[in-house]
């Protein structure tokens, strides 16, 4: 058996297996906090509460390790032609929730780039992208703004989300994109992340032998770039 | 005015059992199915209002389930709620094509939106 399709094979089948319990553990610690088994103590909420943010810390570990066993099956991409504003689009509308629970304004601009269709591998790309737009919506305050734009420069998309958010601390800029890193920062304000969803993103840009950095300043928020060479 | 019918098709009993604790609570009548053959049978016999169904079945999958009842002109207008751990683009897409009515993740939803869905659906 091909070593790359039996391992991946393994760990959808393992995070499949993890899942299944953990949407229960979920479920049932959500109608327990509710009251749906009967009146809590405040104490007994609280502590349900935490367990609760704690199983959604594993659910994203979870989904991020399927994601990176993904990219890392194998270095061939599979290319297909995108609208590039369909997925951008289609990543904005994965997030319709938080966005909407946070009442935050997203603006989507085309800064001239006259692209009808590009080559790309579109579940990677849109896993890459994704990532960062998640935390952008993540690290964003209520109310706030995130932009997302693209140009074309030549044979170079650049493609830009900026924040105005917590931002990254300074001490903090050179950890990023390391597997599991988490800013203290976000940690204090209690926002989920399993620390590979960058390290993910950064994987798959190189791999299409793209750049991703960014530019922070704490309070201020955070501007990551990506650049795709294309055609 | 009689309760509307609502038939979860799911394997994880423990899951089954939480659906079912919250839609009775809220005013539905509950059938049960724990694989796609039951669900099949039940969709003919019980004729439900609305089907909660998991993809991952033993056997027959719940693509495979939900292709029966929306080819089947007795259970085709019968609404359907995908609530499996299923997640990536291709099967949600796969899903809605064959006729669901909505896609929802296990691992993501939480229960208040699937109660106000199914209201939505149902009314």
């Amino acid at each position: 058996m091909d070593n790359n399709i039996a391992k991946k094979d393994f760990v959808a089948l393992a995070v499949h297996k993890l899942k299944t319990p953990i949407s229960s553990i979920k479920l049932s610690l959500e109608m327990l906090i509710e009251g749906d088994f009967g009146n809590i103590t405040e104490e007994q909420k609280r502590i349900l509460e935490r367990t609760y943010q704690r199983n959604e810390v594993l659910i994203c570990l979870v989904n991020d390790l399927l994601n990176l066993a993904k990219i890392e099956e194998n270095n061939s991409h599979t290319l297909s032609e995108v609208n590039f504003s369909d997925l951008i689009k289609s990543i904005v509308d994965y997030d319709q929730e938080s966005i909407e629970r946070k009442a935050l304004n997203i603006r989507v601009e085309n800064r001239g780039a006259k692209l009808k269709k590009i080559m790309i591998d579109a579940e990677k790309m849109f896993l890459a992208i994704q990532n960062v737009f998640n935390n952008a919506v993540k690290y964003s305050n209520v109310g706030g703004e995130i932009i997302i734009s693209y140009e074309l420069i030549g044979k170079i998309l650049e493609v830009r989300i900026q924040d105005f958010g917590i931002g990254i601390p300074e001490a903090e800029k050179n950890k990023l994109f390391t597997e599991f890193f988490r800013g203290e920062n976000a940690k204090e304000m209690q926002i989920m992340g399993s620390g590979l969803g960058l390290y993910i993103t950064k994987g798959i840009i190189e791999g299409h032998d793209g750049k991703v950095w960014f530019e922070s300043e704490e309070n201020k928020g955070t501007t990551f770039f990506i650049t795709l060479p294309i055609g | 005015m009689s309760k509307k019918n609502i038939l979860i098709v799911e394997d994880d009993q423990f899951f089954r059992e939480l659906l079912k604790k919250k839609l009775t609570s809220v005013g539905f009548s509950i059938i049960e199915a724990s694989n796609g053959e039951d669900g099949i049978e039940k969709v003919k016999s019980k004729k439900p209002d609305l089907i909660i169904l998991d993809l991952l079945l033993p056997n027959i999958d719940g693509f495979e389930v939900l292709s029966k009842v929306k080819t089947s002109s007795d259970t085709s207008s019968t609404p359907v709620i995908i609530v499996s751990n299923l997640g990536q683009q291709e099967d949600i897409e796969k899903g809605m094509k064959l006729g669901a009515n909505d896609y929802l993740i296990k691992s993501q939803f939480d229960i208040e939106s699937i109660v106000s869905k199914i209201n939505n659906i149902l009314k």
